[in-house]
């Protein structure tokens, strides 16, 4: 029995390569972040502190802009894919 | 009929680590700065990244795309110095006759290997068999083929599309599978026909255009290991 075909099969695939790779990436943020709190609470200086930090945002935000992005995209790629289906 | 086309292109896949990545610069001194009074800042990055993203995908996938993406990543030999020709031998044909058919059989197969010349200078001139160079041609624009062939049934869908409610079946129609595929296996084929002619045909026009002209560089084939004679470089070839 074929659970996808080729199309949800790809879109799948191109997904959970982004979804790694971001989830990869979104662990080094957290890394700089809890970095940035050690920082902090050693009273390094504000100016390292704060830009440990905004890598860790920018780094964190770009990853779930990643994993939210492919899901929607993913979402809407497959819905149609269903609905052509349904049509034929 | 735009999910059937559409459904090779995965370059949104990709192209989202740069939304993401500008997306998240936009958004990330302002989230950093006023990480305590506003900590939302980030959340709206990650909705405004996201809903690009999505607003991306939905334009490209209404909006026709016509054959200039064929022409993508398309390098031309400028840069190339090196001369690389292409060599036709005549058929030898037997003049025995067959069995059954009383065709002539053609002896001749082409050429595998390439052939390299060296001119009185020692500079290498590949020579490649026509033939096979045709069977490579026809064989490796198939891919092109297809999809120049499924950019054009998109086209004309997208074009008859406000016929619809006149003909309610021209939807079935362009949606079959069988019909498409039926369509782009018709295509190809007339396509390589036509390539192949048109290769031939180009051929003979230059060679015939060459002999009128008389302009005609000559080399003379050497091994390696012997010393080039001295050879003028351009002779021209007297009309009889």
């Amino acid at each position: 029995m074929k659970l996808f075909d080729r199309q949800t099969k790809t879109i799948l695939l191109h997904m959970t390569r982004n979804f790694i790779v971001a989830l990869v990436m979104l662990f080094f943020a957290f890394c700089l972040d809890v970095t940035a709190d050690f920082f902090e609470q050693n009273h390094r200086s504000h100016y390292l502190v704060f830009m440990t930090r905004f890598a860790a945002v920018f780094l964190g935000g770009a990853d779930l802009i990643v994993i939210a992005g492919s899901v929607v995209v993913g979402a809407y790629r497959i819905m149609k894919t269903m609905i052509v289906q349904e049509d034929k | 009929m735009n999910d059937e086309i559409k459904s090779g292109d995965y370059r949104i896949f990709n192209e989202i680590w740069l939304i993401g990545i500008v997306s998240s610069l936009l958004f990330a001194f302002p989230a950093t700065y006023w990480r305590t009074e506003a900590p939302w800042i980030m959340g709206l990055g990650v909705t405004v990244g996201v809903a690009f993203t999505l607003f991306v995908e939905v334009v490209r996938s209404r909006k026709p795309e016509f054959l200039i993406a064929l022409a993508r990543g398309h390098k031309t030999w400028s840069f190339y110095s090196k001369i690389i020709g292409l060599f036709v031998r005549e058929a030898q044909t037997t003049t025995k006759q067959m069995e059954l058919t009383g065709l002539e059989i053609i002896t001749q197969k082409p050429a595998k290997r390439v052939i390299v010349l060296e001119d009185e200078e020692h500079r290498k001139i590949t020579l490649i068999d026509f033939d096979r160079f045709m069977a490579r041609v026809t064989s490796v624009i198939g891919k092109d083929l297809a999809i120049a062939s499924e950019y054009a049934l998109r086209t004309a869908w997208t074009r008859l599309k406000p016929l619809q409610d006149e003909y309610p079946q021209m939807e079935a129609f362009f949606r079959d599978p069988m019909v498409i595929e039926q369509l782009k296996k018709d295509i190809a084929a007339n396509a390589h026909t036509a390539v192949a002619k048109s290769g031939e045909q180009a051929v003979r026009f230059f060679l015939e255009e060459f002999a009128k002209s008389g302009d005609v560089a000559r080399y003379r084939i050497l091994p390696n290991e012997v010393a080039p004679p001295q050879i003028p470089k351009r002779h021209s070839v007297k009309k009889a």
